[in-house]
């Protein structure tokens, strides 16, 4: 399954590239992520549930590495989810561009997705993956709103309307945002395996 | 003219034939069926019984390092988990069920499927552990328990890439994926090629789909450690083989195994012998725990661990003359076989010898290379590569009627095999290792009528001008096919008739639902002058009847209704030698009917029952040299197959646009020899078009570049429903078999064979848009929209 | 085995008190529970129909309820169908205990392996009632819900038709 987008931020490709090491919102970011660690370096190490609808969660395991990072131009993110209703796995290659001030991101994800979700659940695959990233992505939003308010007093509010709102996110909640999107992209693959 | 199951009287000039064989009697099983009485595999009930569930490879391609039972075993409910390494000797790879025939210069390599898997998994849905628990819900439970790691591998997914020099090697045994290299010859193309008049080339890629019988397969085994009997309830296709290997694995004398093969909720093919994992485990299970032990497939399963037919990549090409008639063909192909090769060359040699179709071809070379790919395991399913031939020489004809300005219907005239000709020896081995000869057949009588019915002279001006003039694309299908059918090696059959008058009769073969309870009754009532609905049939039972080998390659009423008949032949010679001593009169005075020995000319009459219980006296002497009872057995087997053969037709509405269609008309003509039941014939052909339609353009197995199947549930993979299954008109063409005594021949599959080629020639013919070629099948309201586009951006 | 609950049913007008897990279903409780086993299962994801009951008269997919749904409920399946009736207008004597859909179907030969067809029986009993004299379209329509791969449907819409003419009359 190959999935491939790009959006823009307004803070230079340095910026965005220096804030993708902190996990802690990732959880709030990822519905049903118990867990999100950095276990070494560049290497991130999570379990999540995933529920839709009336299917009962299932469990699944997710390694996320960063390698061949070449700052502030590009990285590949290698995904490793392991689950009773299937696997996901590949590359999503990220690179970074600037552009009038700010930072054009491209992303494209090359996944293998196998057992039950790529046999059963391919039809709904597109529309839950869509679906669950605006999901993912409304709800770092919010949580980096709540997070800047304080601080930046004045900061823009962002309203949750998915990719398109990401473009006027202000700096420090875009940095973080970049590794959020490519997670929330596994995490709306996972969730249909657990269809 | 209605030809919706209307059947004439048989003959009135034919006073010689049978009562019953050419009547349709109603089915003998269909009481149990509709009142719900009928036992299936997974109606099978035993007190203590256990269930199975599987865990299976997520993964097409994949090295098994490990796989850990512990937490399965600890589940609440659960008696037993095994893996690979848990089956010691038992862990062998299965049998090759068809090696290849004698053909010159042929390369094969053998891999079979194994129990479970061991180090390597090979296919997504492979067996790598069972877990056995006090019911499936608690089994699956512990199945998701069960940790397996498996170190991916890229996988093979495509043939031509398949058998690059760099592919991923699926066995290790093996030096490439090549399964098989095959050369079949006759005359010489080169010699065709360079006189004609045209060469038209193309390629095609004609893939198959899931037979998707009703009931998915399921095994119930039962081992009783004190009567030393192993019951294996199976819904296999082939009770007997399954029996004699089960024996063979297990080191059981055959006496002590019984496999029984209860009503079958359909099969197709994969339902075969195949010695699918579950079928060689549940046995062996229960003579472990000394309890009965049951699986059941579900649905999802069997998209995965029940074999499948696919796809054929075809280079092609006819040789013509300036009239149309076929000097020889050229056809290179790659067959995929799947993840292993049971089966051997059965499909491809189909595809080979049924590409020749009814025509006279004087030059052929035809060449295969089967491929071992990760996906599924390949084995035959209703029609078992034959379609793939006919889609191929049919749309060359078509394309060689387009450039030679010749009627379609005409060109096909012009090639056709005369009734003169047959036998007709195409000089190539067949399926079933003898040669490649026509026994006999009337194609042009097939299509005159096929024409007539669909009123092929009349289409244009009449629906298509109508239809134009309303702004539809409405378009005619015409096309040929024949089906050799009716392979040995043999089948056996135990006709008796007891004291109290009953009759019985008992058939190694399986049952499927086409009927045989009744056309086998049917065949053995007219022998012994009693109504069908007066024999007994007891099918599928190896306690029951030992020999014989199984329902498949359309071969049931040709060689066990043919092993029934001489069962019968003999019975009714029993009948009249002792019925002659009774009534004191020469055995030709004699007259079988309604129960009776009758004298002709007198009142003088005995019954059968009463017979039955002369033959077995409680005292006196049976005669030295004469058995007691009036019991016979009888086997047949057939010198070759037999060659059945059609025309199908159909008118076809589609909306360019929208690229949906629907068929307006479908009209079969049929050539299966003598036809023992009209109405079971009609509904095999009926049920045969609509998995043809389905195959055309609903159903497609689609897997990804990993070969993962994505539409693994009936949500996703389309059958035809009553809406998309037009009512089909019939007729039949009857050229007898002189290979048999019934003069019968199969037709079980042939509905589903020609329907590829009739979808792309209709569709053609409705959209009419220059350089609209369809050359591939299935098709999809989709794909066809992808096709009608691209030859609009061409044009 | 998990939590039981106790639930109390009628099937086939017999009355069952049993206790099962909230999971069980419909289907295969009337089939391993009750040993009821003409309902089939084919598909499990209620697209092929064949395990279709009445509950309450109406056609349901015992493959898509649990057997605590059912609770209360007054169920019928394929083996309530055949009562002893007067068997008017059934030709064949041996049948006439049949119901005239089931009648109609062994004369048309509506059904080959017989799998798909006690769902089928199911659904077009309480069609019939709702749909005295249907005509093609309509027959076809009812019979989409359900997956046949043996018959092509053909001798299936004959039978609904023979079934309603007499069951009119």
């Amino acid at each position: 399954m190959l999935i491939e987008s790009e959006f823009m931020f307004d803070v230079p490709p340095e910026v965005v590239y220096d804030g993708l090491l902190d996990p802690d919102i990732l959880a709030s970011a990822l519905p049903g992520t118990d867990r999100l660690d950095l276990t070494g370096e560049d290497r991130y190490e999570g379990e999540m549930e995933a529920s839709v609808g009336p299917v009962t969660a299932a469990r699944f395991s997710v390694v996320v590495e960063l390698k061949d990072k070449v700052r502030p131009e590009s990285f590949d993110m290698h995904v490793d989810g392991k689950g009773k209703a299937g696997f996901v796995n590949g590359i999503a290659k990220v690179a970074f561009e600037a552009k009038n001030g700010g930072t054009v991101m491209k992303y494209r994800a090359d996944l293998q997705v196998g057992g039950r979700v790529a046999s059963v659940g391919q039809r709904l695959l597109e529309s839950v993956g869509k679906m669950m990233s605006k999901q993912g992505l409304e709800a770092v939003s919010r949580s980096i709103d709540a997070r800047l308010a304080p601080a930046d007093g004045g900061a823009v509010a962002t309203t949750g309307t998915g990719l398109a709102s990401s473009a006027s996110l202000p700096a420090t909640g875009g940095k973080r945002k970049i590794l959020l999107i490519v997670l929330a992209i596994v995490a709306a693959t996972l969730l249909v395996l657990a269809l | 003219m209605s030809h919706d199951t209307t059947f004439a009287a048989p003959p009135a000039e034919a006073p010689a034939r049978p009562r019953q064989v050419g009547a349709s009697p109603l089915r003998n099983e269909d009481r149990r069926l509709l009142t719900g009485e009928a036992l299936f595999v997974d109606d099978v009930h035993l007190d203590g019984m256990l269930h199975a569930a599987f865990v299976r490879s997520d993964y097409a391609h994949g090295i098994l390092k490990s796989v850990d039972l512990t937490a399965a075993l600890e589940h609440p409910g659960v008696v037993a988990a095994y893996a690979a390494h848990d089956l010691g000797d038992y862990w062998e790879p299965g049998p090759l069920l068809v090696p290849p025939p004698p053909i010159e210069q042929l390369e094969f390599h053998a891999a079979t499927q194994v129990p479970l898997a061991r180090d390597r998994v090979r296919h997504v849905g492979e067996p790598i552990a069972v877990v056995v628990a006090r019911s499936r819900y608690e089994a699956e439970d512990a199945a998701a328990l069960i940790e397996v790691d498996i170190e991916p591998l890229e996988a093979v997914s495509d043939l031509e890439g398949g058998l690059r020099p760099d592919a991923p090697r699926i066995h290790d045994h093996l030096e490439s994926n090549l399964a098989a290299h095959v050369i079949q010859r006759k005359g010489t193309w080169e010699e065709a090629r360079e006189s004609a008049h045209r060469v038209i080339k193309r390629r095609f890629w004609y893939d198959h789909g899931a037979s998707a019988p009703m009931e998915n397969r399921g095994i119930v085994a039962d081992w009783d450690a004190r009567s030393r009997e192993l019951t294996v309830w199976d819904t296999t296709q082939a009770p007997i083989p399954i029996r004699n290997g089960l024996a063979a694995m297990l080191g059981l004398p055959q006496s002590e195994v019984r496999v029984i093969a209860p009503f079958i909720g359909g099969g197709f093919g994969p339902k075969i012998m195949m010695f699918y994992p579950e079928e060689v485990l549940l046995p062996w299970i229960s003579m472990r725990l000394g309890r009965p032990v049951k699986w059941i497939e579900d649905r999802q399963e069997s998209f995965f661990a029940t074999t499948q037919e696919r796809g054929q990549d075809h280079e092609a090409e006819l040789a013509v003359d300036e009239e149309g008639l076929i000097l020889g063909v050229r056809d290179e192909f790659l067959c995929d076989t799947g993840a292993y090769n049971p089966y051997g060359l059965t499909i491809a040699i189909n595809t080979q010898c049924t590409l020749l179709g009814p025509y006279r071809v004087p030059h052929y070379h035809s060449e295969f290379r089967m491929v071992f790919t990760n996906k599924p395991i390949v084995t035959p399913v209703r029609g078992a590569g034959r379609q793939h031939g006919v889609f191929v020489m049919e749309r060359l004809l078509d394309r060689a009627a387009d450039e030679l300005g010749i009627d379609r219907v005409e060109i096909r005239r012009r090639n056709y095999l005369t009734p003169e000709e047959f036998p007709h020896d195409h000089e190539i081995i067949y399926q079933d290792f003898r040669p490649l000869v026509y026994d006999s057949g009337n194609y042009a009588e097939a299509m005159d009528r096929a024409a007539e019915m669909i009123d092929y002279s009349g289409f244009e001006s009449g629906v298509r001008a109508a239809a134009r003039a309303e702004g539809r694309h409405v378009g005619l299908g015409i096309v040929s096919y024949v089906e050799g059918t009716g392979v040995g090696p043999y089948e056996g059959a135990r006709v008796g008739i007891e004291p109290g008058g009953r009759i019985n009769l008992v058939t190694g073969v399986g049952t499927q639902g086409q009927g045989h309870f009744t056309s086998f009754a049917q065949i053995v009532a007219d022998q012994l002058g009693v109504g069908a609905d007066e024999v007994e049939v007891v099918t599928g039972d190896t306690a029951r009847f030992g020999w014989g080998t199984g329902t498949f390659a359309s071969r049931g009423a040709v060689v066990a209704g043919n092993a029934c008949h001489a069962a019968a032949v003999l019975v009714r010679k029993k009948v009249l030698t002792l019925a002659s001593s009774v009534l004191g009169a020469a055995e030709e005075d004699l007259d079988l009917a309604d129960g009776l020995v009758r004298v002709v000319g007198s009142g003088e009459s005995v019954s059968l029952g009463d017979l039955a219980a002369r033959a077995n006296p409680l005292r006196g002497a049976v005669t030295p040299g004469t058995e007691p009872g009036l019991e016979a057995t009888a086997y047949f087997g057939p010198e070759r197959g037999v060659t059945a053969s059609g025309v199908h037709a159909m008118i076809l509405e589609v909306d360019p646009d929208t690229a949906l269609i629907r068929i307006l008309r479908y009209v079969v003509v049929h050539d299966c020899g003598r036809v023992i039941n009209p109405m079971i014939v009609e509904g095999q052909i009926h049920g045969g078009v609509a998995h043809g339609i389905g195959n055309a353009f609903y159903e497609e197995l689609v897997f990804d570049e990993g070969a993962q199947l994505l539409n693994a549930s009936f949500m996703d993979y389309l059958l035809p429903t009553a809406t998309d299954v037009p009512t089909i008109e019939t007729d039949h063409v009857e050229t007898p078999s002189p290979l048999n005594p019934l003069g019968v021949k199969g037709v079980g599959e042939a509905g589903a064979i020609p329907v590829g080629a009739l979808f792309a020639q209709a569709l053609e013919d409705a959209l009419d848009i220059d350089g609209f070629e369809v050359r591939e099948i299935p098709l999809s309201p989709n794909r066809l929209f992808e096709l009608i586009r691209d030859a609009r951006e061409e044009g | 085995m998990g939590e039981t609950l106790t639930i109390r049913l009628t099937v086939n007008g017999n009355e069952y008190d049993r206790s099962v897990e909230p999971r069980l279903l419909l289907s295969d409780f009337l089939r391993h529970d009750l040993h009821l086993t003409g309902t089939h299962v084919g598909c499990e994801h209620g697209v092929c129909g064949s395990c279709t009951v009445l509950v309450n008269g109406e056609s349901v997919r015992s493959c898509l309820m649990f057997a605590v749904q059912a609770d209360g409920a007054e169920i019928s399946t394929v083996e309530g169908l055949a009562t002893p009736a007067d068997g008017s207008g059934i030709p064949h004597p041996e049948d006439a205990d049949l119901h005239p859909i089931q009648a109609a179907f062994r004369e048309s030969h509506g059904l080959q392996c017989g799998f798909c067809t006690p769902g089928i029986l199911m659904t077009l009993v309480p069609f019939l009632e709702e749909n005295p004299d249907p005509d093609e379209e309509q027959i076809r329509e009812a019979l989409s819900g359900h997956l046949c791969r043996c018959t092509g449907y053909q001798n299936i819409v004959k039978a609904v038709r023979l079934a309603a003419g007499r069951m009119r009359s």
